[in-house]
């Protein structure tokens, strides 16, 4: 009886690897790359995929996170029958899942073909080969829209003489203002802020009048990147770190917080500057032109105004940053000609161009600017600070950089005994991270 | 047939020694030896064997030792308090008292509940003017959100820690708690050993093994603490504010993965590794002396 029992076990044993097995052995077939994914959204539909040889459908994916999908869904519309290419959306939960998987998610050749890549922390993943450069694409003709994009996002998405990404809208930095708020204040149009110190006098305002803190200053690398470059100041990829113009800027947020003008959502518990504003606890922040969507679901109620940056005395030219996020192919893909195809259909795709403008982006092909300045008069200011918008030039180190500057103001403003300053701490970051 | 036996065992034992070899071992042995590589995952072919300089690197690294203090610091507050608020809290619910089963669950049911959920549930009674921020301003505490301040957020931290992990602790030690024979506090109360010496002189030594096996549990998990900490960081660097909160979990996590520098990160891993294991041996040591 045991030897029949330990018989039956170990054929259950053995079956049981076996299945594993085969399971191990389609997840490892050459071309299904999507169907390793387990995460991936698309996994039940990508089993008929990549067949892309036999003339089929090739069904790729595209990786992204919040509300990505409605950014670049209409953009896929009639692309499997016109190119044969399917696209489908691999959805993280938040950006920081995406960049903490990626690159394990490449290695394992489970990660998405292609991708929605800002010009905010990308030098690293270009310069470790993550991101595969598109020039022959764009040589050999695959890629046709190259010539549609301003030379401005050129500028930023040809690296070493190679293109990493087809950027396919620009943002300028905003300044969003509650107006209920403003209005509550008694505050007017007319005291709306063009320069940091006007801000400041708002601020006075709201606490005397509303007794609540008047700006909400995020403690992200972003916003930061708003104050110094509007201070005419920067990071110019780490060459310009420790200048006067940063170390005023860091000072001007350290000493608005410090005079209980300011309020940070990490304070409040939560981690999007645009959530402060929607619930009134601050009226001002440093932003982008996605509160528009925001605000629209989530407090539509709100009023709202989006103003350029505010700058600092006598710096009328400074501005804030730009926003060129891109359509790049990612590493370890093995369709990267059919997501060259995809990504050129979407670029041409008026509807793609369109939905940008409804959720308040400006395309980046130049010949949309009137269109969206038509159908977004609140923001058709923002087309114009276009050409005066900067890169955000952060150093080479990209997220340690970024981690370095958020950890040593959180020691500026959320220790109550520091005495920590903006010069010390650009000084502190030239040595580590300067050019 | 002794022979027949062992092939047999083995075999029973085979899928566990597998599973053991393929998700433990392997990963272990590999962590160890990426941590003589500089070591990118993505570019394998950027790889290239560094010997010890992950290492020397590593105890030049202020942001690694600030992350060992915050461990070390974490266990020696942590262990001590949720041992003990365990271990009274198991003793009060193995008496005789009404809705035991309730009150049991109760106390176990934070343990199940999402580290993140927790936290952040947390985070609105310690809010700048929320009920435990003004309770505690009361006492001469500074009234800010606690999680967002460099002063407080370890404490926070500490405070969200204990109170998920004592319901675990507390039923192993109920466990061991009815484990101890009645007949031993019915002889000291005749006697006259009052409440006090029944609890130090029987119940104390008698559970001492459980109490061993909690303290190292304990020891483990607070090192590996990394849940409460992510959900504290939102969107911030993981440690904030300011590295407030980083631990060496942490630290190897932001390495490897935010960085991805993971010959570095698996240096700091390895470390991680060597210090958990000589605690236990030191306590399994000295626990075997006291016996």
């Amino acid at each position: 009886m045991k030897k029949v029992l330990a018989l039956l076990l170990v054929l259950l044993m053995a079956a049981s690897f076996a299945a594993c097995g085969q399971g191990g052995s389609n997840s490892s077939t050459p071309s299904s790359k999507t169907e390793d994914n387990e995460s991936s959204e698309a996994q039940d539909s990508s089993q008929t995929s990549s067949e892309g040889n036999s003339g089929e459908v090739v069904t790729i994916s595209m990786g992204g996170w919040g509300e990505f999908q409605d950014e670049h869904e209409p953009g896929t519309a009639g692309m499997e029958e016109a190119i044969g290419v399917k696209v489908e959306f691999q959805k993280y939960p938040t950006d920081a899942a995406f960049w903490d998987n990626l690159p394990a998610q490449i290695a394992a050749k489970t990660a998405p073909d292609f991708i929605s890549l800002t010009n905010e922390l990308y030098l690293p993943y270009i310069n470790d080969g993550l991101i595969v450069p598109i020039t022959n694409y764009i040589d050999d003709g695959t890629i046709s829209c190259w010539d549609m994009v301003g030379q401005n996002l050129k500028d930023i998405w040809e690296v070493n003489g190679e293109v990493y990404g087809i950027p396919y809208r620009q943002t300028p930095a905003v300044f969003a203002i509650n107006m209920d708020l403003w209005n509550e204040a008694e505050l007017t149009e007319a005291d709306l802020p063009e320069t940091w110190d006007d801000v400041l006098d708002a601020c006075k305002v709201f606490k005397d009048k509303l007794g609540m803190p008047g700006l909400c200053f995020n403690t992200q690398e972003y916003h930061f990147t708003q104050y110094c470059l509007s201070y005419g100041g920067g990071w110019d990829l780490g060459k310009t770190i420790d200048t006067p113009e940063n170390a005023a800027a860091l000072q001007f947020v350290i000493d608005a917080y410090r005079q209980g003008y300011v309020v940070t959502p990490k304070e409040l518990g939560v981690s999007y500057d645009g959530n402060v504003v929607m619930s009134g606890d601050a009226a001002m922040s440093t932003g982008g032109t996605w509160y528009m969507g925001d605000f629209r679901k989530n407090a539509p109620d709100v009023q709202v105004k989006y103003i350029a940056v505010p700058h600092a005395e006598g710096k009328e030219d400074a501005c804030g940053t730009l926003h060129a996020p891109c359509l790049s192919v990612l590493k370890g893909g093995s369709h990267e000609k059919e997501t060259a195809m995809a990504i050129n259909y979407m670029m041409m795709s008026d509807s793609y161009a369109e939905n940008l403008i409804d959720l308040g982006y400006i395309p980046a092909d130049p010949d949309f600017f009137d269109e969206f300045k038509e159908k977004q008069p609140e923001l058709a200011s923002l087309v114009d600070a276009v050409p005066k918008s900067n890169g955000f030039g952060y150093p080479p180190a990209g997220k340690k950089f970024a981690d370095a500057l958020i950890s040593k103001m959180e020691e500026a403003l959320f220790n109550s005994d520091s005495t920590v300053t903006g010069a010390q701490i650009v000084k502190e970051l030239q040595e580590e991270f300067g050019e | 047939m002794r022979r027949q036996e062992a092939v047999a065992g083995w075999i029973f034992v085979l899928p566990a020694v597998l599973f053991w070899l393929i998700w433990f071992l392997y990963p272990a042995l590999k962590a160890v030896s990426i941590s003589f590589f500089q070591y990118n995952y993505a570019t394998p072919e950027t790889n290239m064997f560094v010997g010890l300089a992950n290492y020397a690197r590593l105890f030049q690294d202020p942001k690694f030792f600030t992350a060992l203090s915050h461990s070390f610091l974490m266990v020696a507050v942590v262990v001590p308090l949720q041992t003990l608020l365990s271990f009274a809290v198991a003793v009060l619910l193995n008496g005789p008292i009404r809705f035991k089963g309730f009150y049991r669950s109760s106390c176990y049911i934070p343990y199940v509940i999402s580290a993140m959920a927790v936290t952040i549930f947390f985070m609105y009674f310690f809010l700048k003017g929320g009920p435990a921020s003004s309770f505690f301003a009361m006492l001469g505490l500074e009234n800010v959100s606690w999680f967002a301040s460099t002063k407080y957020a370890l404490a926070f931290l500490m405070i969200v820690y204990v109170w998920q992990q004592v319901g675990f602790y507390m039923v192993i030690f109920i466990g061991a708690l009815q484990e101890v024979p009645l007949e031993l506090y019915e002889a000291a109360k005749v006697d006259g050993a009052n409440a006090w010496q029944r609890l130090t002189r029987i119940t104390v030594p008698m559970i001492k093994n459980t109490t061993y096996l909690v303290l190292t549990f304990g020891m483990i998990n607070a090192f590996q603490i990394f849940d409460q900490i992510a959900a504290m960081s939102k969107q911030s660097p993981l440690g904030s504010p300011s590295g407030a909160t980083s631990t060496l979990v942490t630290f190897l996590y932001q390495q490897s993965f935010s960085y991805m520098d993971m010959g570095y990160g698996s240096a700091a891993a390895v470390v991680l590794f060597l210090i958990i294991f000589s605690l236990s041996a030191v306590r399994e040591v000295l626990g075997r002396r006291s016996d």
